[in-house]
């Protein structure tokens, strides 16, 4: 039969058994007073937009007359934004995205819809019918994937690089 | 895999935002507090659930969370400084009727708290009627009474 381990409380607050660790306990709040400045600092943070959908947040990139706007930063599977300015030429315009972004990034839905998509080994092309000098096109879309995510968004002005952050 | 990860990261984080919320603040819970705790379950659920509301993935979910729980209570069993850690130690905030002031500043809890414990759980009047009044790993206050004079 194994023997019964005898547990012992060593401590004493006057006559009162009990296992009381004031230096330990003035620690612990001190640790939860700082917690709370940093979750106040995360807050204002967040409303700045740090956890993305604020100003800190908003990315943008260029080249000639084609324009990206984009969320730096954004939140696995929340809705994104993008949107994306185009040159057009002879009622066309096109951009290309890399495939990697692609898979990273899922386009749910876009404003004006392409006329046509056509997918190669490292890029996808859609091509737009416009009028005008440029196009905008608006898409709604979702990252499925943590992290830093990396993409190319050529046009026919050039290309633009995307950078973003997706929190979990 | 996801659903356990998903399940590991909110149980860490709800841990440690507890922690840092302190004993007090959901010991004894009022009206608005239980709303309260209803919306951080509506909150953390949509993260522990993702977009799967599948049978499986919700006793995937709740399996990890009591595994997680379990293999806690086993360490902090056997780990006198872990489970001071996470679960913290009592405090004393009254001694023979005299309130320590630091304490219950710093633990923020007031007279009035210790006077209400006092009477619901030993029908006490006053604060000379309590020998000591501790605050509680779980944030409840326990109260010795006084010894009567005859």
């Amino acid at each position: 039969m194994r023997a019964r381990a005898r547990v012992t409380v060593k401590q004493f607050h006057g006559d009162l058994q009990i296992e009381e660790d004031l230096e330990f306990q003035r620690r612990a709040w001190k640790v939860e007073r700082a917690g709370w400045i940093v979750l106040f600092l995360a807050t204002l943070a967040a409303l700045a937009g740090a956890c993305g959908g604020g100003m800190l947040a908003e990315g943008n990139g260029m080249a000639g007359r084609a324009s990206v706007e984009y969320p730096r930063l954004a939140r696995y599977t929340a809705p994104m934004k993008l949107q994306v300015t185009l040159p057009i030429a002879g009622n066309q315009s096109w951009m290309a995205v890399d495939n990697d972004y692609l898979g990273r990034v899922k386009f749910e839905a876009m404003i004006p819809s392409p006329d046509s998509a056509q997918g190669g080994p490292n890029e996808t092309r859609l091509v737009f019918r416009g009028a005008g000098e440029t196009l905008t096109v608006h898409i709604r879309a979702e990252a499925n994937h943590v992290g830093i995510v990396r993409g190319r968004l050529r046009t026919a002005d050039g290309v633009i690089p995307i950078s973003m952050f997706v929190f979990p | 895999m996801e659903s356990v990860l998903r399940a590991a990261a909110v149980y860490l984080a709800l841990m440690v935002l507890f922690r840092i919320a302190g004993k007090r603040t959901l010991a004894d819970i009022t009206n608005f507090d239980f709303v309260l705790l209803l919306i951080i379950g509506e909150a953390a659920q949509q993260a522990l659930l993702g977009e799967d509301f599948s049978v499986t993935n919700a006793v995937l979910v709740v399996a990890t969370l009591i595994l997680i729980d379990i293999g806690l209570g086993y360490v902090k069993e056997r780990s006198a400084a872990l489970d001071k850690l996470l679960e913290g130690v009592p405090v004393v905030l009254l001694e023979n009727g005299e309130p320590i002031e630091q304490h219950l500043k710093k633990a923020r809890v007031d007279v009035s708290d210790v006077l209400a414990a006092a009477r619901e759980l030993q029908g006490l009047e006053r604060l000379e009627d309590i020998k000591y009044a501790v605050l509680e790993r779980n944030g409840n206050i326990s109260i010795v009474p006084a010894e009567k004079k005859s």
